[in-house]
């Protein structure tokens, strides 16, 4: 067995969140010390979940994002540090738990974290820590931050239950997705009881899932249906960094309308709708403000159909004029950050069909 | 044309833009449950935009007036708060008509208003009629919807009825109560709402068994001793509720409607569907299978009912049901009531369930606890032990979730057993609160979903099994006798007679 040699962690990792620094063999049993002090108290009742980076310097903030998911969540959190450019195998770990009031103060919502850094090509040192140190029987999810690297092997996907990920961050997202691809095909490995395939969320493509409902509520009155066979253009605008929202809510707003691409020209997009009709869809990217997609427009045989995000406020406005009618209202907008996003996702579950028929389309218009 | 845009969307039946027209609209559950719901679907994003609140009562007050009244009732009570800017919004779609239940003109204004409002939006006119007044005039107004063809559904829209309980206070008046109800709306468009199922927990139910594998099977006499339905509170007659209570008693109020219909979750068989008349069919079986009481003494046999005296709560000293306000002071009105119910069906037979329901006990507690019968008496079992049995059981409220007591071996050299706990509470593993009843209710009604409201044969037949016990005590010669226990305790003696004498005990909670 190779020999562990300790790391020092850089200057710019704060490891005085993590917790207790804790040798590898004795996690199991400091942890149930923690709650040996509160017998009775229901530990991490509902998942694993993983964060992995390459990236130890955001390890505090990811730190933080588990505290803001354990508010909602009771679970067995495990927070990977991987240092790709350290040589020699090398490993630190630190727990801590986490307990706090359940909602309407009743209750206590406890989970427990394990902070692993590792060092050095660690492939499968990276699985074996993770498959070691999970709550027996609790599905795994895991949150991979930044691209998928060759430790997203089939050891570890084939026995993940729930991945989470963000294409938006994607440098160069065409290999990733077929990372993608292949992983969700792939059997299920022999330490996951999950039946089907690997369910994957893409914050890009939660990011619009408010902005989906809008969209749908937009077309909720029978008489703004009838509309639905003469719409021709569609302009959705997002920021740059969320492109891939752009895209998704594209894919997905002309695979409900069942139009097929058939042109690209630069960032607009021709559709064949089955009855003959063409839609024109254009993507505009917009540098200035917070929303990640300030508007969607729906347009044609007179209808006009607008959900609106601005920086200022919370909600997303929808407005539409359809023959006589001229309608508008107010939705929620959608969550404001990566752990909202992800609380959302744990919070909703089920088996994310939608996205598993948007994305191949969306990945023809990279 | 479906909206394509819908699917996969949710999972459950979408909710429509509608009109919710509460009759009531100045009265508490308006106040204080309904429009506090409504809000927090708004503010979930749950509430269909174009959906408006028209609030018809019988004081003069402007929309103005209502709104602001309705303002400082959410800022107390809302369960996620209260967001001034969310509330603008909201109360945007907040308008109030005054009017007499009994007057047509009133109807016809409304029906007016009611179509100009429909007029200036592209949504369907659907409309939702609440009847949250006072239950004796929930006759007069249905009646008055029906006379004014507002009952109706006008083109391309729907047109439903939400009825508060009490529905109606026995067999005849409910019969009577669903004549008017169903003369006017059909029984599809008729949501009898039950709070209680709205609650998560008793929604759990359904999951807990059909969707796990374990339970099932173990799901009948072979192997459940008998099961237990506690519901105490340790309110008394506080804040003016003595009025109604001392016309309704613990039977009417809880048992007749909350209690069977838990019972009757627990006690079904799976559903052949998971639509609302697949689920009500199976429940209204159980209703109809009750064993019911055919004379007095079997009344008196089966059923214990009784008053609280004097006594001591949390510290404080309480008066004895009789001294409490607005209550007769030779009042023959239980606020407890204890039963053994028997259900006559393949599955239950020989499974007694008990049930009590109890103001001014020692804590607020509603649950049901499922007692396994005992294994067979050889190997670990000759070993003496505090208690055999297994029980599962599921919480209502409060602290919603469901424990398993099982038997584990002590620690040590020789074999010792205790009854060991295993605990599963919903705050304790989800952060998010449970919508509140209401909320999921309304929603439901707006969806056109009926599965979580009472349907008109289980109210008729639960009355009938209800209206037996009523006569022994309140018609007969020989009424069984009311029995007494001090405020602050788990109820009378008698109660635990109930029970003693078939070798079980209640539950200590």
């Amino acid at each position: 067995m190779e020999a562990m040699v300790p790391i020092p962690l850089r200057e710019a990792i704060d490891e005085g969140c993590f917790g207790e620094e804790t040798p590898l063999g004795e996690i199991e049993r400091r942890l149930d010390q923690y709650f040996s002090v509160e017998p009775g108290v229901t530990r991490a009742s509902l998942m694993n979940l993983a964060i992995y980076t390459e990236h130890p310097e955001t390890l505090a903030a990811d730190d933080e994002s588990l505290n803001r998911i354990t508010r909602n969540h009771a679970c067995r959190a495990l927070l990977l540090g991987i240092l790709p450019d350290r040589e020699g195998l090398s490993v630190r770990c630190w727990i801590k738990a986490r307990c706090q009031l359940g909602p309407d103060g009743k209750g206590r919502l406890c989970s427990e974290q394990v902070t692993f850094l590792l060092g050095g090509d660690c492939q499968s040192c990276l699985t074996n820590l993770v498959f070691s140190h999970l709550r027996s029987d609790l599905p795994l999810v895991m949150w991979w931050r930044g691209e998928l690297s060759h430790h997203f092997q089939e050891s570890l996907y084939t026995s993940i239950d729930r991945l989470i990920l963000d294409s938006s961050r994607w440098a160069h997202p065409v290999p990733q997705f077929a990372k993608i691809a292949q992983a969700v095909t792939a059997p299920t490995g022999r330490l996951s009881d999950r039946r089907g395939q690997l369910l994957v969320h893409d914050l890009a493509y939660t990011r619009g899932h408010q902005h989906r409902r809008a969209v749908a509520v937009l077309f909720d009155p029978p008489a703004a249906r009838c509309f639905l066979p003469e719409i021709n253009r569609i302009e959705i605008v997002h920021t740059p960094a969320h492109r891939h929202t752009g895209l998704y809510l594209a894919a997905w707003i002309t695979r409900q309308l069942g139009a097929e691409l058939v042109e690209r020209v630069g960032a607009s997009y021709h559709y064949q709708r089955p009855g003959g009709g063409r839609i024109s869809l254009s993507l505009l990217e917009q540098s200035d403000g917070s929303a990640a997609i300030p508007s969607i427009l729906l347009e044609g045989g007179g209808g006009r159909f607008e959900v609106i995000a601005s920086a200022a406020s919370p909600l997303l406005e929808i407005r539409s004029r359809f023959g006589v009618h001229q309608t508008g209202s107010f939705l929620p907008g959608p969550g404001q950050t990566d752990e909202d996003l992800v609380n959302d996702i744990l919070m909703r579950g089920g088996s994310n069909l939608l996205l598993a028929q948007v994305l191949p389309r969306m990945a023809a218009m990279l | 044309m479906d909206n394509p845009f819908r699917e996969f969307l949710v999972s459950r039946s979408s909710p429509e833009p509608c009109s919710v027209v509460i009759f009531g609209a100045t009265g508490d559950l308006t106040h204080r449950k309904l429009i506090p719901a409504l809000y927090n679907l708004a503010k979930e994003g749950d509430l269909p935009p174009g959906s408006r609140v028209i609030g018809v009562a019988r004081r003069e007050k402007s929309d103005g007036e209502f709104r602001e009244e309705l303002r400082e009732m959410n800022r107390k009570v809302s369960r996620q708060g209260h967001d001034e800017v969310l509330w603008e919004r909201f109360a945007a779609g907040i308008s109030y008509h005054r009017s007499e239940f009994n007057d047509p003109e009133g109807y016809r204004s409304l029906a007016e208003r009611l179509g100009k409002l429909d007029a200036s939006g592209p949504g369907r006119p659907n409309r939702l009629f609440y009847l949250a007044s006072a239950p004796e005039f929930f006759p007069v107004i249905l009646d008055q919807l029906r006379e004014s063809g507002l009952h109706e559904a006008v083109e391309g829209g729907w047109t439903r009825a939400v009825v508060e309980k009490p529905f109606g206070t026995d067999l005849v008046t409910a019969q009577r109560l669903n004549g008017v109800a169903n003369a006017t709306f059909p029984e599809r468009d008729t949501y009898r709402i039950d709070h209680y199922l709205g609650k998560e927990t008793a929604q759990n139910i359904m999951v807990i068994r059909f969707a796990n594998a374990i339970y099932e099977p173990l799901w009948n006499s072979r192997y459940i001793d008998h099961v237990q339905i506690t519901c105490s509170e340790t309110l008394g007659m506080e804040g003016g509720r003595g009025g109604y209570y001392d016309t309704a008693g613990a039977l009417r109020d809880m048992v007749q409607n909350h209690l069977l219909q838990l019972l009757s979750l627990i006690a079904m068989e799976p559903p052949a569907d998971l639509t609302a008349d697949g689920i009500r069919d199976e429940k209204v079986k159980v209703i109809k299978s009750l064993r019911r009481y055919p004379d007095a003494r079997t009344v008196a046999e089966n059923v214990v009912r009784a008053q609280y005296r004097a006594g001591t709560i949390l510290g404080q000293n309480v008066r004895g049901y009789l001294e409490e306000d607005r209550i007769h002071p030779r009042s023959m009105t239980e606020p407890y009531v204890a039963l053994k119910i028997n259900i006559d069906n393949w599955r239950w037979e020989g499974v007694p369930f008990y049930m009590r329901m109890g103001k001014r006990l020692a804590k607020k507690v509603t649950e049901i606890s499922i007692h396994f019968r005992e294994p067979p008496g050889v190997l670990f079992n000759r070993l003496p032990v505090t208690a055999r049995k297994n029980v599962l059981v599921l919480r209502i409220q409060p602290d919603e979730g469901m424990s398993l007591r099982m038997l584990s071996k002590m620690p040590g050299p020789s074999i010792r057993m205790e009854p060991v706990k295993m605990d599963f509470q919903y705050s304790t593993s989800f952060g998010k609160p449970s919508p509140e009843a209401y909320e999921r209710l309304l929603l439901d009604a707006m969806a056109g979903d009926a599965t979580l409201f009472a349907r008109r044969d289980e109210v008729e037949h639960a009355w009938r099994f209800i209206d037996d016990i009523e006569h022994a005590w309140h018609r007969s010669n020989s009424p069984p006798p009311m029995a007494h226990y001090e405020a602050g305790t788990w109820g009378p003696e008698e109660a635990d007679n109930l029970l003693s004498r078939d070798g079980r005990v209640w539950r200590r909670l």
